[in-house]
């Protein structure tokens, strides 16, 4: 699975590198929006009535209102708020989420190799899009139409503060959305395990039976467009189905002799949370020098870089250090390595076919001075878009004796962890082959979490996409009416979804032909991209200056615009990846950071209106 | 406003509704057909628009309701929802996530079922870009069926396309059976008798045979039922349908299969009867490819539009030219006489010197000066025509008059157009015969029919089994035979001296130099095969050709550049 590399920071290091920009972000906003409302009063009234009113309105706000806060009135206002949503007839949402499942399937590649990650893409995605689109709707209409019917009045002549208004409307909203949500995550979790759910049967007379080794092979039966290769032995009862489209199940022996039956039990191994531990990577070249990174073998996506087999280019990862947490004996109860590993294979030449290309693992010391320096290398081949596990007993791990030149077993806590920290290494033993990878490909796998609370960890990350969106569209509908305060939702919405391309356009890193106004002419003119714009110099710097006014507008939104992409961590739950609390934590921050400061620049804005003044 | 003109209001909208619906109804009306009574509708306009043209749903293929729901979802957006899609299908594939690859690509055909590109293009892109970035060859059959499956989808929604019919046929066939994993995968094809339903399963043959020698389906039997197929396709279709594809491409697929066929069998070491027979049947279907009439697009030879021809009579094509040709230059061999004279003039002297020396003994520049020489005094019918023309006018009564003269031109013009006919069949048909490489398969079929062929390859078989055995004697003899055994059949046929067949003695053919060695001999002068050896220049390598054995220095036994730290 592909990892961002922001990901690989934890919670504490983020958290002391955000503060300071976040602070002075807004401290920014608070300032210029102070000065924004001192020109725009003292232009339409008097620099000293702007003073007064700025004051008053500061010092009302902060030592009269907040104080006087009643929790009473933002839940009687929230329960407005869901009164109002109710009568929007938003179960019409879950409705239309109901009808998508049950039609679903028929969209749905059956023949996929990884159903489960096609379901779990499928249902998060869906809900995701439904519940944003009707947080949007629902937050940006409500108060204008309000306005507009003059209904706020029954409420402002009431002793309700302004931040009760808002908060009461943002909190009815997401609660609403809370409740749809934890319905449609009810159904989508039904609706995943059900399309999984599958058995095969076995028939006796399809087994091969090896007497020496008293167990059958075979195959299973051909359901649901696959079957698996089967191992039973006849000494456990036990067998195993092995893996075939993400899954496995395992085998029961039931009856002796010709009567003997096989009962297949239910998939296992497709919902997961795994959890892994990643290391820091390095490089050494094929000399066995530091090396700055591995080797591009000519692929235009440069997430993984490769490196050469049969020489001493290695890939070595270091695992415990102060990004991530600390080797400890609870780190490996069960006196093994759990490594998990998927590389990429290229191959300069076709090679042996049927053979896998051979890699070797090595544990090293970070201590320069430790006992031992470097185990003797473990043997594997790369199974490539299969994670490969390998669970390496410490009993398995050798060091070659200087003195005896023999394999002597190492201590791995003693001999080899110094500091709670471990390296492995990876290299690839064949002439002209190459191994490939990224940070996130090897990893000590810890124990699994709950597939169902990995299930609504990510079900969290839509539920704090909404709230975004609804404070966005409560905040636009204090100062524009419906459908405009629609579009300022939807406006953010994508420009948060596109900031990075946004600013990599901004910086030049993605498309030449300039900006909005350069392309337009270009494309009226029929100018290629790569050109040099045919125009004189006078309307070339008018339309660079343009541009570049519109780009940064655009680059400055986006940047204030919440990332919902990263919000969005559907792919960990369908790759089976455990979302870590440093995430969650990570995102439940940014929100609650959000709606502090929308939550203020709301009530100022509605504050500052005289309808609700 | 009162209710009156309210309600006046309503009335005429409604009216007014009715009457559009009838317009409507007129030019959308369905095509329909009773089975019960038999009755049938030929429809609206725009239904019997779309029949004439071939457009409507169910004259391309089979309607499937999901794909028409999806296109009615995307609400007119289709061709925007189509855009993203190829987007994220390249990004997917990009970022190597092909699950998502497969899912995208499901969607933009079930977007556009009736626009074959996408299939052709998804398809080859399954089969041939995604299968080879998988390590494991196994999984490299997945993706080929996975291509060969989308292939078939495609089929279904098209089935007046032969060229999606040909081109399944050709994954089934040449993909399987003709990759760097021919045997892994033929072998893995032979035994998946799911995959075996699947490929079968809309096909309604019992007119070839689809097994194997082992009695399961030959991948290279069941792609000729699938070639059959679009040429059953393309023999019910017009011709626009085959537009830019050549009939003889098109056509010679399902006989090369046959070929093809009996190849992989010795390849899998049957060298018997079977393989003698597999031969046997692709001579015939060979033969039958080249005695069919094929049609000769007017594009491919600039002249007449359209013609039939039948490769297997080129040469009577070329005498009826040559005959025509005579008889066109006897009506006045006078003026064609002075015509070749007065060229011949025109020709500086070390052409003529060419033309005049016995071509057994003419040098590589004198050859080329003869060539250019002969296309100088090369007349064509028309130019003899314009000449004659101006005979014609300038002394008709070299014709006994002007009536006979304008006879005698009419005539000559009528031959000239025969000559151009019969001399446009013998060009094409040469086009084709070098297109279909045919005369080759055809001597190819007839040798490897041969007992001394058979005999020939299992001795190579033996010797190269027995050689890295170190049984060199045994495998000398062996390696003897055999080429003492090629060496008859390229004799008897030169013609495979220069081709795939040859070139495949190479590899064992280099174990044998190997061998020499051994004894301290090398290949003389004299050796029966010394013509193949001198055409293909070789350095002698071991299979593999990565086999070292294991020194300290390379432990690995590896064969290349073995890294050294950099000096100071």
């Amino acid at each position: 699975m592909v990892v961002d590399p922001s990901e690989f920071i934890r919670f504490g290091d983020w958290f002391w590198e955000a503060i300071v920009p976040f602070l002075l972000t807004i401290v920014t906003l608070l300032v210029g929006g102070l000065v924004f409302w001192f020109v725009q009063l003292a232009v339409r009234r008097h620099p000293r009535v702007a003073v007064d009113i700025i004051g008053r309105t500061l010092h009302n706000s902060i030592f009269r209102d907040l104080p006087s806060t009643s929790l009473r009135r933002i839940l009687a206002m929230a329960r407005l708020a869901i009164h109002e949503a109710l009568r929007s007839r938003v179960l019409v949402i879950f409705a239309i989420f109901v009808v998508l499942l049950l039609f679903g399937g028929w969209f749905l590649d059956v023949e996929n190799d990884h159903p489960a990650r096609l379901y779990l893409t499928f249902v998060l995605s869906s809900t995701s899009y439904l519940i944003i689109a009707l947080a949007m709707f629902l937050s940006a209409f409500s108060l204008p139409n309000d306005i507009k019917n003059r209904t706020i009045y029954t409420i402002t002549t009431k002793p309700v503060r302004s931040h009760e208004i808002f908060m009461g409307r943002v909190i009815g909203f997401a609660a609403v959305g809370t409740i749809l949500l934890l319905m449609m995550g009810t159904i989508s979790y039904m609706f995943v395990w059900r399309g999984l759910d599958h058995t095969h049967t076995i028939d006796v007379a399809d087994l091969n039976y090896d007497s020496d080794r008293k167990e059958w092979t075979g195959r299973t039966s051909f359901d649901r467009h696959h079957f698996h290769d089967v191992i039973i032995s006849n000494e456990t009862k036990r067998g195993i189905a092995m893996t075939s489209k993400g899954h496995q199940h395992e085998i029961t022996v039931v009856g002796e002799g010709t009567d003997v039956q096989f009962e297949v039990g239910p998939p296992v191994g497709d919902l997961l949370a795994r959890v892994p531990v990643y290391g820091e990577l390095s490089f050494l070249d094929r000399y066995g020098n530091q090396a700055e990174s591995g080797l591009n073998v000519g692929k235009s996506w440069g997430y993984r870089t490769y490196i050469e087999g049969n020489t001493l280019n290695t890939a070595i990862w270091k695992f415990g250090d102060q990004a991530t947490s600390q080797i400890t004996s609870a780190t490996f109860p069960d006196e093994k390595i759990p490594l998990e590993m998927d590389l990429r294979v290229f191959r300069t030449n076709r090679g042996d076919i049927e053979s896998k290309i051979r890699g070797e693992v090595i544990l090293m010391s970070t201590d320069p001075i430790a006992k031992v320096q470097e185990s003797l290398p473990i043997n594997f081949e790369a199974t490539e878009f299969a994670t490969l596990r390998m669970d390496i007993p410490f009993s398995d791990v050798k060091y070659l004796d200087p003195i005896s030149a023999k394999p002597i077993s190492v201590d791995v806590f003693n001999d080899l962890i110094v500091n709670g920290e471990l390296k492995v290494g990876i290299r690839c033993k064949e002439h002209a082959q190459f191994f490939g990878m990224a940070r996130a490909d090897l990893y000590l796998r810890g124990p699994d979490q709950s597939f169902i609370i990995n299930f609504a960890k990510s079900y969290v990350g839509i539920w704090m996409q909404m709230l975004l969106v609804t404070l966005f569209g409560v905040l636009f509908s204090t100062f524009l009416n419906g459908i405009i305060s629609l579009k300022a939702t939807l406006a953010i919405i994508v420009l948060g979804t596109f900031a990075g391309f946004i600013t990599a356009i901004q910086t030049d890193d993605v498309s030449t032909g300039g900006g909005p106004i350069e392309a337009l002419v270009r494309g009226v003119t029929q100018q290629g991209a790569e050109t040099e714009l045919n125009v004189s110099d006078g309307a070339r710097d008018v339309i660079e200056a343009l541009d570049g006014a519109y780009l940064w507008t655009m680059n400055v939104v986006s940047q204030i615009a919440p990332r919902y992409p990263e919000f969005n961590t559907a792919d960990k739950v369908a790759y089976g990846y455990d979302i870590s609390m440093d995430l969650l934590l990570r995102h439940l921050t940014v929100t609650l950071g959000y709606f502090m400061v929308i939550s203020i620049i709301g009530t100022l804005i509605l504050r500052s209106r005289e309808v609700a003044a | 406003m009162n209710l009156n003109t309210i309600f006046a209001r309503k009335v005429a909208y409604i009216t007014a509704i009715v009457l559009l619906l009838f317009p409507l109804f007129m030019l959308g009306q369905p095509a329909t057909q009773s089975t019960e009574s038999g009755k049938s509708s030929s429809g609206g306009k725009l239904a019997q628009l779309r029949a004439s043209y071939g457009l409507s749903q169910s004259s391309l293929g089979e309607v499937d309701p999901v794909s028409s729901s999806l296109q009615l979802a995307t609400f007119g957006m289709r061709p925007i929802a189509i855009i993203v899609l190829w987007h994220k299908a390249t990004k997917y594939q990009e970022m190597e996530d092909f699950d998502n690859v497969t899912a995208t690509v499901n969607q933009i055909a079930k977007l556009q079922p009736h626009f074959t590109s996408i299939w052709k293009f998804q398809a080859h892109n399954l089969a041939y870009n995604i299968s080879v970035e998988f390590d494991d060859y196994k999984h490299r059959y997945e993706w080929v069926k996975r291509g060969i499956r989308f292939l078939m989808d495609g089929t279904r929604y098209n089935q007046s396309e032969p060229k999606l019919f040909e081109e399944t046929g050709n994954y089934i066939g040449q993909k399987i059976g003709r990759s760097d994993e021919k045997h892994q995968f033929r072998s893995l094809f032979d035994s998946d008798a799911e995959f075996h339903d699947e490929v079968l399963q809309d096909i309604d043959e019992t007119v070839l045979e689809i097994n194997g020698p082992n009695g399961n389906p030959d991948n290279w039997l069941v792609s000729k039922i699938w070639y059959r197929q679009g040429e059953q396709v393309y023999n019910r279709g017009d011709d626009d349908q085959f537009a830019g594809v050549l009939p003889v491409v098109f056509f010679a697929s399902r006989p090369r299969s046959q070929i093809y066929y009996a190849i992989a069998l010795e390849e899998d070491g049957l060298l018997n009867e079977v393989s003698r027979a597999a031969f046997s049947q692709g001579h015939d279907e060979w033969e039958e490819f080249g005695a069919k009439e094929l049609r000769i697009p007017a594009e491919f030879h600039g002249q007449f539009g359209d013609i039939n021809i039948r490769m297997s009579e080129y040469a009577d094509y070329a005498r009826q030219a040559d005959e025509a040709q005579e008889s066109l230059f006897a009506v006045d061999q006078i003026l064609y006489d002075d015509m070749v004279s007065e060229r011949r003039l025109k020709l500086t002297k070390a052409e003529s010197h060419a033309l005049e020396t016995d071509p057994a003994v003419r040098s590589d520049y004198l050859k080329q000066l003869a060539y250019k020489a002969e296309g100088q005094l090369f007349i064509n019918p028309q130019q003899y025509i314009m000449a004659l023309r101006d005979k014609v006018e300038e002394s008709p009564e070299s014709f006994g008059g002007e009536d006979s003269a304008e006879d005698t031109l009419k005539e000559a013009t009528r031959i000239a157009e025969r000559v151009m006919m019969w001399r446009a069949r013998e060009m094409a048909s040469e086009n084709y015969l070098g297109l279909s490489n045919y005369q080759y398969w055809l001597t190819r079929c007839k040798v490897e029919q041969t007992k001394d062929a058979t005999d020939a390859r299992i001795a190579v078989q033996n010797a190269d089994r027995l050689f890295p055995q170190d049984r060199l004697e045994e495998a000398r003899a062996e390696y003897e035979q055999a080429w003492e055994l090629w060496g008859k059949i390229f004799k008897e046929y030169p013609e495979l001296e220069g081709d795939e067949l040859a070139e495949n003695l190479m590899p064992s053919l280099a174990k044998y130099v190997l061998l020499l060695e051994q004894y301290d001999e090398e290949i003389g002068d004299d050796f029966v095969l010394k013509g193949i050896i001198d055409r293909y220049q070789f350095a002698p390598e071991l299979e593999g050709g990565s086999i070292q054995f294991p020194t300290p220095e390379n432990p690995d036994g590896a064969v290349g550049e073995i890294p050294v730290p950099p000096t100071e």
